[in-house]
């Protein structure tokens, strides 16, 4: 049997506590985001996938995606889908910029 | 047989509580060296303030007994002496707490990227732990469930109450980061001997990173007991390069077992 790579998602500077509830919920959206911007061909999207898919409890994936199905999500998915296509960019910034901000409001409503 | 020996001998199970046990168990990650390092310099001055404080307590007690000195010492002040007892007395605290804190903060902070993702998840009545580095779908997931061996049904050299159904099997000598949360109750994942206590609470996803150092078995409890046969943790740290296939071999047939059922 092959040594397997190993590898996940980083450490993300936006996210430095403990809590990471947020780190996971923000790549969720930011791979919804993605998508929107660029559609399902491009294969640019898959690391945010694969980064919630590591940061995520199954349970919590699943019912986003119910959620999204019925239209009932709390995070803004495709209202900003003209600054997606600059995703990690605008993201460097910071939980200062207006993207986060966005984000921030709908959290609460969860 | 052989099984049974290659188990118990080439892993020694000494990772976990012993009765009458005072020390910490060895530490397996550099935080809980850290962990027993603090707790040995604390108790430096620990023990020098005992001892200096018995000492004065001793004599006092001693040299004014009231059949040896019937007459009270009308002293009030000491300049001197009020000032040694102001100065000392705040510095130790600073000597302990600068440690503590460089502890606390290095605990926290995740320098380098980890390896792998394990997530463990408490219930009620059992754990789950979900490794999902590699799904490419929502659904697929490699998941097993964790229970208890309950009381009446340890194999011989098992530990009662400690030894679990499902192992954790993770790297050893790798940076792993362990995302901890409760499907149904606030419940804790915890191992003394890789110095992690991290809290689950509902609704949030905690992140404890941990890297250990040496192959072995560890043993950890819940400290939020909320159910029943959910408590025990079991590490097995593996070589880096057994891992993938203890992993690929082992638990995808559980995951499927499991799954079905
Ligand atoms: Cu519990």
């Amino acid at each position: 049997m092959e040594e397997v790579h190993l590898q996940t998602a980083p450490a993300d500077f936006r996210f430095p506590s403990t809590n990471q509830t947020r780190h996971c919920f923000t790549r969720y959206i930011e791979f919804h985001r993605c998508l929107a911007a660029k559609g399902e061909e491009s294969g640019d999207c898959e690391k945010f996938a694969k980064y919630y898919r590591s940061l995520c409890p199954v349970e919590w994936i699943e019912k986003w995606n119910e959620q999204r199905e019925n239209g009932t999500f709390p995070g803004g998915l495709f209202q900003l889908s003209l600054a997606c296509a600059q995703v990690p960019e605008e993201l460097k910034q910071g939980p200062t910029s207006g993207f986060m901000t966005r984000e921030r409001e709908s959290w609460h409503r969860i | 047989m052989i099984v049974l020996e290659w188990l118990f001998l080439t892993i020694a199970p000494c990772d976990a509580a012993e009765p009458w046990q005072l020390g910490s168990q060895d530490a397996a990650t550099p935080i809980m060296q850290g962990v027993m390092d603090l707790h040995h310099d604390i108790f430096f001055f620990l023990i020098l303030i005992l001892v200096f404080v018995s000492r004065i307590l001793v004599r006092a007690l001693w040299h004014f007994h009231y059949k040896k000195n019937p007459i009270p010492q009308r002293i009030v002040h000491g300049t001197t002496i009020e000032i040694l007892r102001t100065i000392f007395p705040s510095i130790i605290p600073m000597f302990i707490a600068i440690p503590s804190f460089v502890l606390l903060y290095s605990m926290d902070e995740v320098v380098v990227d980890p390896a792998i993702t394990i997530k463990a998840i408490g219930h009620q009545w059992y754990r789950t732990y979900e490794y999902s580095d590699y799904n490419s779908s929502d659904e697929e997931s490699l998941t097993f469930d964790s229970y208890t061996i309950p009381e009446d049904d340890p194999e011989l050299g098992q530990s009662r109450l400690l030894e679990v159904d499902n192992r954790v099997v993770v790297p050893a000598k790798t940076n792993l980061r362990i995302i901890v949360t409760p499907a149904d109750v606030p419940h804790s994942w915890a191992v003394p001997s890789s110095g992690v206590k991290c809290d689950a609470v509902p609704g949030r996803s905690n992140q404890t990173s941990i890297s250990v150092q040496r192959e072995g078995v560890y043993y950890g409890q819940c400290s939020e007991i909320r159910g029943t046969n959910h408590a025990s943790i079991v590490v097995e740290a593996v070589p880096r390069k057994d891992y993938g296939s203890r992993v690929s071999n082992q638990l995808i047939p559980q995951t499927n077992q499991t799954g079905e059922a």
